[in-house]
């Protein structure tokens, strides 16, 4: 019986810490894409930084670049991103 | 290095004959001096009558040096080509080098290099005592001087940014580790974007240094008494004050040939105006270090 009272409390804690890290991880990607949009926004005619300043971030920014062809590729699915992020 | 000095100046006014001049002038008087070209379309090899593609000693102490602005950018690119390749493996198939040479073109591009040369020759060159710098045209020069200063506030927000996210991650990984992949959650100073981007900032904070230091830079303005070159040295001068750049000197060349000097004393009234005649011959160093020995009370 404690051992099942101490993996409810286990599985109450996980949520708890899944909880509390999901608003900072939406934010964290949030903030992820828009410097790689800044650092790129010459591409899609933002203003943007010197070229030679996209350059030489280039090498560095591959997981920023893949999580930006992911969110565009939603952009078209705005409704799902919002039930997503409202937990419906 | 004691002193840099900067010509600037509408083309073909004399930029080159003024830095010939005052370089030798100032080697004549056993000064170190390293003279260089940043100019793409460089000259001062003609009035050497010597090939400079290196740094070469063409007087007492004076070392002349046309920069390749070209090997500058090939450099860049190919240093980025590499690091490309070392991280996005599967680039390897691909012949980056030839899409790069490319971006040779793009905007901005030539800027970067001359300003990456600039700093580097500086470096290299700061044991001599006088650093003479001869400059493209207005257009390009001015472009080169701003560039520091734009790139400085993006360099800046995106440094703050990138620590914004570091530390995002940081927080996530503390609680849940799982949730962030380990080569993303690092601290500051392993962080490559940041470590370039510092790079970056000691590059431009290097230039904006010296662009603003009255003490150790001295920019002369070198017009003629036509109305063109007139107009050209106001919108350099307006130029540099959007920078908080000074100036510290006007050479008037070519003096005598028009007569028309009275505009170009009241428009820049609060500076010194050096008159400079015609010479016909600027490969004569007899001539030119005359000529140079006017302006060096303004440079020593």
């Amino acid at each position: 019986m404690l051992k099942g009272f101490l993996n409810n409390l286990k599985y109450f804690w996980e949520g708890f810490k899944d909880q509390s890290t999901s608003a900072l991880e939406m934010e964290l990607s949030e903030l992820e894409n828009t410097f790689g949009l800044v650092v790129f926004g010459s591409l899609m005619g933002l203003p943007s930084p010197p070229t030679f300043v996209g350059m030489a971030l280039l090498p560095y920014l591959e997981y920023e670049i893949k999580l930006m062809i992911i969110k565009s590729e939603d952009l078209d699915d705005k409704l799902a991103t919002f039930f997503d992020l409202s937990d419906i | 290095m004691k002193r840099i000095i900067f010509f600037l100046g509408k083309g073909g006014v004399g930029k080159t004959t003024s830095s010939a001049a005052l370089s030798y002038a100032l080697s004549d008087k056993d000064h170190t001096v390293y003279w260089m070209s940043i100019d793409p379309a460089h000259n001062i090899s003609d009035i050497t009558k010597t090939p400079l593609k290196t740094k070469t000693n063409i007087y007492k102490n004076l070392f002349a040096e046309e920069i390749d602005i070209d090997k500058y950018l090939k450099k860049f690119l190919h240093q980025t080509t590499q690091r490309m390749k070392e991280t996005y493996k599967y680039l390897q198939i691909i012949n980056l080098e030839h899409m790069f040479d490319i971006l040779k073109h793009s905007p901005g591009m030539e800027e970067y290099a001359t300003m990456y040369a600039l700093k580097d020759k500086i470096e290299e060159n700061s044991d001599f005592e006088y650093i003479v710098v001869d400059t493209p045209p207005t257009g390009l020069m001015l472009k080169i001087f701003t560039l520091p200063f734009s790139s400085k506030m993006w360099i800046e927000k995106l440094i703050k940014w990138r620590k914004m996210i570091i530390s995002k991650r940081a927080a996530i990984a503390n609680i849940k580790p799982d949730a962030i992949d380990k080569d993303l959650a690092i601290a500051e100073e392993d962080d490559k974007v940041l470590k370039e981007l510092g790079f970056q900032k000691e590059y431009v904070d290097f230039l904006i240094n010296i662009l603003l230091d009255r003490e150790q830079t001295r920019i002369a303005i070198v017009l003629n008494e036509d109305k063109m070159s007139l107009n050209e040295s106001k919108l350099i001068v307006e130029g540099l004050e959007q920078l908080s750049i000074k100036y510290d000197f006007i050479i008037l060349n070519k003096e005598g040939l028009m007569g028309k000097n009275d505009e170009i004393k009241t428009a820049f009234k609060d500076k010194p105006i050096l008159s400079v005649p015609f010479i016909r011959d600027a490969t004569n160093i007899e001539s030119l270090i005359k000529i140079g020995e006017r302006f060096l009370n303004l440079v020593i």
